[in-house]
């Protein structure tokens, strides 16, 4: 659906397209298609190829998605003159007459690269042409394509446009992001990435690769599942679990929205109509009694604040819950998993097994209480799959899909006693200091009355320290301690990109060691173990990596 | 296509392969040079600044804080010097290991079947030493090892790159 005329491809890409290429609206006969694709699913196919057949740019309204990036990305200068405005309380027209030419730069830029930015697919690869001032090629083969990401946010929804997210083998990072596209255009992309079969296998597209673990032939060639091949759904959220989950969130971390009007309500209150003279109205009565009833209505205001401030922050926790992860569903596709969720912005984010690096778990308290935990998938390119609430059962499930077999993590090593030690050392070398500037500049002795935090870092040190657990097996490293939420993390040790074994000083004077396994998504260490401990693990890791010549993603 | 069933027999920890100190492999001998130079360029720069800022302003402050900061780029010349004595690297079979730190000992492995990137980088003060920088990146972290000798840096990337290769082709053959 472009208003625009298809760009023609010769002088846009800067080279003769083969002859073979379709040009649009002409169906293309016998011949014309490479000749290792099945042309029984090339039929199918076909529509496909031939709607993306032709450069195609975002849709015109695209150029209002880069605007925004971009002027996200600007948020210093909007800020310094938010600030300039606050300080000084008068707006500078300079500014204000530079932040206008800005924004038409801005907006001429960005048309510009809408523009430029065209892509298409052609001979089962995907060709895109970007860039304003320094050209830029892409040529991303299909069958290199892992995932294509659709993701509709509130915006797109109104205009009925889907921004696309397509990620490869060997990249850590979204390899391409269009932003504003059609909707029928980017599923035409996700069924021909799916469509491209791996090149080894001859013979019905069905079967892909076969010999051994057909799960992971079939990882290594698309990536990408036809939803009619999807298993089963592992999770859905109700309304009343999400209601569930965003109570027994922490309730405060809700209120950091509410926090930027705090430091404007001083101004706002200027703004008043009525003004008090607080001089007319206290006279020469600066001074106040403190009463036991005053100090009894000192204690219920704050009481009422906290309380008050915990409910908001409660609600503001359940109503982002439930918009972010409304009919939130886990579903095992035939080469990953998938997930779904959104209420006014939709989003789905599709991932084969193998780019998932880890199996996280945070749990508050309170969901401790109820069994549910945050599950947290970290995954190769954009964002991680995560599932809220999810219950032990669920967490076993997609562990065993993980994971095979495997034992869960038995948490059966500790690390060195010496953590509480080194706590408790650092708290009083700091709060000695900071009683010592305190007296010295306040000429109050009462300030050392603050030392009693030194015992109460050791009592919170000695629970940690006894929480801190970690266990190695033949292929897994897995860790649990517990800060505010109780923190798990698994993972196979074929992730490992990177190990390194680090001693610091005081860990070199006794024998201990920090390890330290990196993935492609996030690490795992466990510091204060014995050395020996600590090489092991290193050298165990390595070992997986060097010797499993499965592909780690 | 068959593939062999997939095993997953205990590992024996005591017996795999150890990472031995003493095979470590210094770098080359005028590195410690290249960084003083370094610091050398840095400190006269301060030095500029400094005089220029207290002619114009006509403060001390400028002179005091650019006595700190020579103090400071000393320290941490004399620091390089103890460092680099135990700078190390050592190349397995199927890893590439970098040893570094005084105070906090580091050794850092890079397996060969997960780099994604080699590159060989050049400062200008490296390049009058001829001496060069091996960067290996993998999809999770990488390892820099400045100072080596050209040569030695470009036959580590070769060698790099061969077993990155073979290990790739282990993988897709076992596909």
């Amino acid at each position: 659906m472009t208003d625009f005329p298809p760009p023609d491809p010769e002088t846009v890409l800067g080279y003769d397209p083969p002859p073979a290429a379709p040009p649009a609206g002409k169906t293309p006969t016998e011949g014309q298609l490479p000749p290792e694709t099945d042309q029984a699913a090339d039929d199918e196919l076909l529509p496909d190829r031939i709607l993306l057949g032709t450069p195609t740019r975002q849709a015109p309204l695209a150029v209002v998605f880069l605007a925004w990036k971009f002027v996200r990305n600007l948020g210093m200068a909007n800020l310094g003159i938010g600030l300039v405005f606050l300080i000084s309380g008068r707006l500078s027209f300079a500014l204000l007459g530079a932040a206008a030419i800005g924004s038409v730069v801005i907006l001429i830029l960005m048309t510009l690269a809408w523009w430029r930015f065209v892509f298409l697919v052609e001979a089962d690869e995907l060709l895109v042409r970007k860039g304003v001032i320094s050209q830029e090629r892409l040529t991303i083969p299909l069958d290199r394509v892992q995932s294509v990401s659709i993701d509709q946010k509130l915006l797109h929804r109104f205009v009925g446009l889907v921004s696309v997210s397509v990620d490869t083998a060997g990249s850590a990072e979204a390899e391409l992001q269009i932003d504003a596209v059609d909707r029928e255009k980017a599923e035409a992309l996700q069924r021909l990435a799916a469509g491209k079969r791996p090149v080894v296998s001859v013979g019905e597209p069905g079967e892909a690769a076969e010999g051994g673990n057909g799960e992971v032939a079939a990882d290594q060639g698309t990536g990408l599942s036809d939803p009619a091949l999807d298993r089963s759904i592992i999770v859905h959220r109700t309304p009343a679990d999400l209601i569930r989950i965003g109570l027994t969130a922490w309730p405060w971390t809700g209120l950091v929205v509410l926090a930027s009007l705090f430091t404007v309500a001083d101004d706002l209150g200027g703004l008043l109509p009525f003004d008090i003279d607080e001089e007319q109205v206290f006279g020469d009565r600066f001074s106040v009694d403190v009463t036991p009833a005053l100090v009894g209505y000192l204690i219920l205001l704050v009481v009422g604040v906290l309380l008050a401030m915990t409910i908001l922050g409660a609600l503001l926790q359940i109503i982002r819950e439930i918009l972010t992860n409304w009919d939130m569903q886990l579903i095992r596709t035939s080469t990953g998993v998938r997930r779904t969720s959104g209420l006014l912005s939709k989003t789905s984010k599709a991932s084969t097994l193998t780019r998932i690096q880890a199996v996280q778990t945070d749990q508050t308290p309170a969901q401790g209480f109820f069994g549910i935990a945050k599950l947290t998938l970290p995954t190769i390119g954009d964002g991680d799959i995560n599932v809220p609430g999810a219950t032990d059962d669920e967490v076993t499930e997609i562990r065993e899909i993980l994971f095979g077999g495997a034992e869960p993590p038995a948490f059966d090593r500790g690390i060195s006693r010496l953590y509480i030690f080194l706590a408790v050392r650092n708290a009083l070398v700091t709060t000695t200091l900071g009683v010592a500037l305190g007296i010295v500049t306040l000429g109050d002795w009462r300030v050392a009355l603050a030392m009693i935090f030194v015992p109460i870092r050791w009592l919170e040190a000695r629970r940690r320290w006894r929480l801190r657990r970690w266990s190695v097996t033949d292929r897994h490293l897995a860790e649990s301690y517990e800060y505010l939420n109780k923190h798990t993390a698994e993972l196979d040790l074929v992730k490992t990109q990177t190990a390194s074994v680090t001693r610091t000083f005081f860990e070199r004077r006794r024998g201990l060691a920090t390890v330290k396994i990196e993935t492609a998504e996030g690490y795992l260490s466990v510091p204060l173990v014995p050395v020996a401990e600590a090489n092991a693990v290193r050298d165990l890791a390595l070992y997986v990596a060097e010797s499993d010549s499965r592909a780690w993603m | 296509m068959d593939q062999e069933p997939f095993v997953n027999q205990p590992v024996d920890v005591t017996s795999l392969p150890e990472l031995s100190e003493e095979a470590f492999l210094p770098l080359d001998s005028n590195y410690l040079r290249v960084r003083w130079i370094g610091d050398a360029i840095f400190a006269a720069v301060v030095v500029v600044a400094v005089i220029v800022i207290a002619v114009v302003t006509g403060s001390l402050v400028s002179l005091a804080v650019g006595a700190a900061l020579l103090l400071l780029t000393a320290l941490i010349a004399w620091l390089q010097g103890l460092e680099v004595s135990h700078l190390g690297y050592l190349v397995r079979d199927k890893d590439f290991s970098f040893r570094r730190g005084i105070v906090s000992r580091n050794v850092r492995t890079v397996p060969f079947a997960r780099v994604q990137h080699v590159s060989i980088d050049r400062g200008p003060i490296q390049r009058y030493f001829g001496m060069a920088t091996l960067d290996l990146r993998t999809a999770g972290g990488g390892l820099t090892v400045a100072g080596l000798s050209e040569e030695t840096a470009s036959q580590l990337k070769a060698l790099v790159v061969d077993r990155a290769g073979v290990a790739a082709a282990e993988e897709s053959a076992e596909q």
